[in-house]
């Protein structure tokens, strides 16, 4: 049962370059949980909630009511708002049953602080975003 | 070296670090000699690292369509290629000596190297991406209003 749970959580491209010892300790920290179609995963304007990797399903990503994206399987959201504090920055909502390991604010921190190559993704992708926001000038 | 960890403290990405930090990225950092009309990166290149000038002039612009438009003029102390320490998208511009020039470079490889030796280092760049991104944001849904 152990091992099956480790076995998704390295699937996930996230958590690709894991080890042993590092799957077994996000699977401390990790819950994973299924979703029903059109479930409010987090709310664009409120504080805190939870980082989410979607494991199976997808979800549309909205902001002041406008899709910008899809989320699909591998894909994961929710870490701007628990890196700085601040606000969620879109609305994502399940377009179709989907399965995901959540990760709670401190539980996200834990994994950041074991684990430098989850680090790294997430600066990845957070550098993508900010190039699609069209901020980076002369590069 | 010292006078170096002054100037990676002109690098916004870096605004968080402490002085040790700095020092540890100071050690990846080379000089690199430029003459006035070489090109230090050029638009399309896969990028390699970032670009402190420490002395000389350089100017930026962008081939849009054959249109050579100019993006603006660079002195000592100045950034550019931040991104490039982070992933590997092409370059979106030309950077060129308009005299000559000494840059300190941080390459990539190199860069993520310290990372891994002092994942306080990525930890501390997390939220200076997060703040980049929600002005970027803004400035997106700003522009797009009009």
């Amino acid at each position: 049962m152990a091992d099956a749970r480790a076995a998704r959580l390295k699937a996930v491209p996230l958590f690709a370059h894991c080890d042993k010892k590092q799957i077994d300790f996000i699977a401390t920290q990790v819950e994973e949980m299924d979703f029903p179609a059109g479930r409010v995963l987090c709310t664009e304007g409120m504080y805190g909630g939870d980082f989410f990797i979607l494991e199976s399903g997808a979800a549309d990503v909205t902001r002041g009511g406008n899709k910008i994206a899809t989320m699909q399987s591998g894909d994961f959201f929710g870490e701007i708002a628990l890196v700085d504090g601040g606000r969620r920055t879109a609305t994502v909502t399940t377009t179709t049953p989907s399965r995901a390991f959540v990760l709670g604010p401190r539980q996200f921190q834990n994994v950041l602080h074991q684990n430098v190559e989850v680090i790294h993704s997430v600066m990845k992708a957070l550098a993508t975003r900010i190039r699609e926001a069209g901020a980076a000038k002369a590069d | 070296m010292a006078d170096n960890v002054e100037f990676l403290k002109r690098v916004r990405l870096f605004e968080n670090l402490d002085r040790k930090s700095l020092e540890a990225i100071a050690n990846a950092a080379v000089e690199q000699s430029y003459t006035a009309g070489q090109d230090i990166v050029r638009q399309g290149d896969t990028g390699v690292g970032a670009f402190i000038i420490k002395k000389g002039r350089v100017e930026a612009f962008q081939d849009r369509g054959g249109h050579m438009h100019k993006l603006a003029d660079m002195k000592e102390g100045d950034v550019f290629g931040e991104m490039a320490l982070l992933d590997e998208f092409p370059r979106s511009a030309t950077v060129r000596a308009t005299e000559p020039t000494v840059c300190l470079g941080i390459q990539r490889w190199h860069f993520r190297g310290i990372l891994e030796s002092h994942p306080q280092i990525a930890l501390a760049l997390l939220p200076v991406l997060t703040k980049r991104l929600r002005n970027a944001e803004r400035e997106d849904e700003a522009s797009a209003k009009h």
